[in-house]
Formats: C-alpha cells, structure tokens, sequence
C-alpha cells in the first residue's frame, strides 16, 4: 500500500508520534513501516556514562571553577560594536578632513552611507552572534555577496570611470591611511569582541577585518580627494580585502597557539 | 478514547521537556555563579546525549570518551559566554558540533600519516555495538550533516529551532537536511527488507 506508506513518511517528517488508527493496521503489514514508527516512537538510545567518568569529568572542572561574569545580551554587544565604528569614523573624519565629501554629490554620499550603515549592521550583528555558541545564523555567504555586489555596483554607476595620470602616486597614501584605520579599528573592536567564546575563530577573524576594513574605507570615502571608480575599487577595496585577509590570520594562528599552551 | 490518551502523553511530554529545559538553564546559571554541585548535576545529566553525539561509527570507545572530556572542557572555559535567558542546549550542542569535527580532522591527520603494518591489531569494540536499535545503526550510513540533524532531533529531543541555533543555519535547512536523512533511512530499510 504504497499511498498509506508515504502517510507514515509525512507523520514521520512532522515527527508525530500520534499515528490514525488506519495506519496502525497498515503498520502491523509493512515491516519497513513498522521500523520506522517504532524507531520514532522508542525512548532516546543513549550511551551509558560511567559514574567513574562523571565523577572524573566533575573533579576536572570543579577544580578550576569560580564564579563567572556572563557576556550582555547580543543586542548590547551589537550596539557596543556599532558605537565603536561610528566613534572611530567620526574621530578619523574629524582628524583627516572631509575632502571626499566636498566631492560627492548628494546621490553619491547617500548610497555610500547607506552601504556603509548596512555593511556595518550585518558585521556587527554578526560578530555579536558568533561571541556566543548556538546564538543561530551568523553572516551568511549569500548576504556577504549581494553586500559586495552593491557595493561594487553603487561604485561602478555613481562615480566616474577615468584614472588619473597619478593612479599608483595618488593611490599609496590612501592604502597606507587605510591600513593604519584599519588596524587601529581591528584593534579596539577586538577589545569589545574578547570576551567572547567564537567556535570558528578562522570565521570571528574575517568578520572582524572586514569589520575594520569598512571602517578603513569608509574613512578613506569622506576624506580622500579622489573619487573616480578605479581609484575606490583599487585602492580603497584592498584595504577591505587585506585588512580582512590579515586578520583571519593572526586569529587562526593565535587560536593553534594558544590550543597548543592549553 | 486512545487518542485522547496518546494526546495528554505528548503534551504531558512537551510540559516535561520545558520543566527539564528550565531546570538545565537554572542549572547552568549556578555553575556560571561557582556552584560544584550544579557542575555535577549538570555532567551527569547531559553527558549521556554529548557522548551519543560524539560517537560515531569510526570513533572508538576511548576516543568518545575523549572528546566528552574535551567538549566538557570547552564548555567550562566558555560559561561566561551563555546568556541564561537563551535556551541551553543549543549553546551547549554548538561546542559539541565543533568538539566534534575538530576531532574528525585530528583523526584524518594521524590516519594520513600512518604507517602500514603486517598484521591488523584487533578493533576496539564502536559505540554503534552499544547502539540499541536498528535504526539507530542505520544513522551511521547518512551523510554527517544529516546524521548530526537527526541525532540531535531523536537523541537529544531538541527542536527544529534549536537544532537551526546549534548548528548555525535556517530552520529550513535543518528540516530539508532532516527529510532527506528520513528519504535515506527509508532507502536503507526498503534495501534491508529485500536482502
């Protein structure tokens, strides 16, 4: 009765222990059924922990156990992280001049701070999630493409496509500046992000210098004099991609480290 | 009338699961606070689903064992980092996932760089032997993604929701990632009842 067995798989998908009285006749004639159900409706098989393991694994913690601070709630890490980048741009801004704002148009400065505002929402959401195991989804691939894509895109159709004689000369100090904010803001957005306990260090590293990298570049967006497509895709997205690159690093390698010594 | 019965049962379970959901956040929030007896009642009661998830059919006994020790560990060094309004196991099968595969890749890296011997030293008994029922033998033929889906579901009775959490994914994913393990264990027992 192949249409009461897909009734059994659809129970099965629902994880309803509660069958119809028909389909428990037709349980009693299908053994493939009737593994199934007794499968779903059976207790839990476990494995047995000895109490010598539990009384080992007990004395094992409770050797180095004293009270602990927890972490906020992820809405305070966010905001926490948020302040942080918010701060550092307007302190940098303040500090370098807003030349690349003068040269902006309205449309031009709104779709950048827009992108930048998302951008600084999704990383910090995101990096707030992963201090915290089973917290859920941190930043996934599809939503890190469609920010870069934007990204790419705003630059592409808002700003003009002519380079300058002076592309490598003008090019240099924006990615030096760039770095420098960077790790300056890789730095103090650690000090927020410490306490946390990420299980993918490798993925905590990315989202923090790609973190520090927005705020490099955002910085370079409302300083820097030179707004033409290629010199923001070049020289500002490298500081994204190498601060970003930099820091997935030092985290991987820090945590084998510190694996090691534990 | 039977019906009735069976629908009390299940919501007497449900009410179960939420008290036992409770008792394991008030738990966990006085080991947070340096309580030793709460450590102990907490590792006698969850050791017994981590170990079922740890386990698996290339891991040996003392290798579960093992990564128990280690998952307990990582959990202690990460206690401050539960928040006790969230529920806790996700939290906690989220360290165990990790515990987990980074055991898997240890185990790849020493198979690697093994050397070949004459003769095979005799196999320590796997936890599938300790395994009960059929299907739960089965489990250990689906993909890993999915074996760890239905584990936690079945094994360690979480929901979809906290299966998502622990996992890092949609609740979505987890219930597409649970019907193709259902489709696959389907499979396997149509293959059985022929053979």
């Amino acid at each position: 009765m192949p249409g009461d067995c897909e009734l059994v798989d659809a129970m099965l998908d629902q994880r309803a222990e509660l069958l119809p009285e028909k389909l428990h006749r037709h349980i009693e004639g299908c053994a493939r059924c009737r593994g199934l159900h007794e499968w779903l409706i059976s207790d839990a098989d476990l494995i047995d922990v000895s109490p010598t393991t539990v009384d080992r694994l007990s004395r094992l913690l409770k050797s180095s156990l004293r009270p602990v601070n927890p972490l906020p709630p992820t809405k305070v890490s966010v905001i926490q992280a948020s302040l942080c980048f918010v701060m550092l741009t307007l302190g940098f801004t303040s500090l370098l001049g807003t030349a690349g704002l003068a040269q902006m148009g309205r449309l031009e400065s709104s779709a950048m701070v827009l992108l930048f505002t998302t951008g600084l929402i999704l990383f910090s959401v995101s990096l707030a999630r992963q201090m915290r195991p089973g917290s859920g989804t941190y930043l996934s691939k599809s939503m890190v493409v469609l920010f870069v894509l934007g990204l790419l895109t705003c630059i592409s159709l808002l700003f003009p496509w002519h380079a300058s004689q002076s592309f490598v000369a003008q090019g240099w100090p924006c990615l030096f500046a760039g770095l420098v904010i960077g790790v300056l803001g890789a730095v103090v957005l650690w000090l927020v992000v410490r306490r946390g306990a990420p299980v993918l260090p490798g993925t905590m590293g990315a989202n923090l210098g790609a973190t520090a990298g927005l705020l490099g570049v955002s910085v370079l967006q409302f300083q820097c004099p030179y707004q033409q497509a290629p010199h923001l895709l070049v020289w500002h997205g490298t500081v994204l991609v190498a601060v970003t690159l930099a820091c997935t690093g030092i985290m991987v390698i820090a945590t084998r480290i510190l694996g090691r010594r534990k | 009338v039977g019906g009735g019965i069976a629908l009390q049962r299940a919501d007497e379970t449900e009410r179960g699961i939420a008290r036992d959901e409770d008792a394991l956040r008030e738990l966990m929030r006085r080991y947070q606070g340096g309580d030793p007896v709460a450590v102990e009642d907490l590792v006698r009661r969850l050791s017994p689903s981590l170990l079922s998830f740890l386990s698996g059919p290339l891991v040996s006994r003392s290798d579960a064992d093992d990564l128990l020790q280690e998952c307990w560990l990582r959990i202690h060094r990460s206690r401050h980092a539960y928040n006790a309004t969230e529920p806790l196991l996700p939290w906690i099968f989220s360290i165990a996932r990790h515990t987990r595969l980074d055991g898997y890749r240890r185990r790849r890296r020493h198979l690697l760089r093994e050397v070949l011997v004459e003769k095979l030293p005799e196999r320590a008994p796997t936890p599938e032997c300790v395994w009960g029922s059929h299907v739960m033998k089965l489990l250990d033929r689906l993909p890993e993604a999915q074996r760890e889906v239905v584990v936690m579901l079945k094994v360690s009775g979480m929901t979809l929701e906290d299966v998502a959490h622990a996992t890092a994914s949609s609740v979505g994913s987890v219930k597409q990632k649970a019907h193709r393990a259902y489709a696959r264990l389907r499979q396997l027992l149509e293959l059985e009842g022929e053979k």
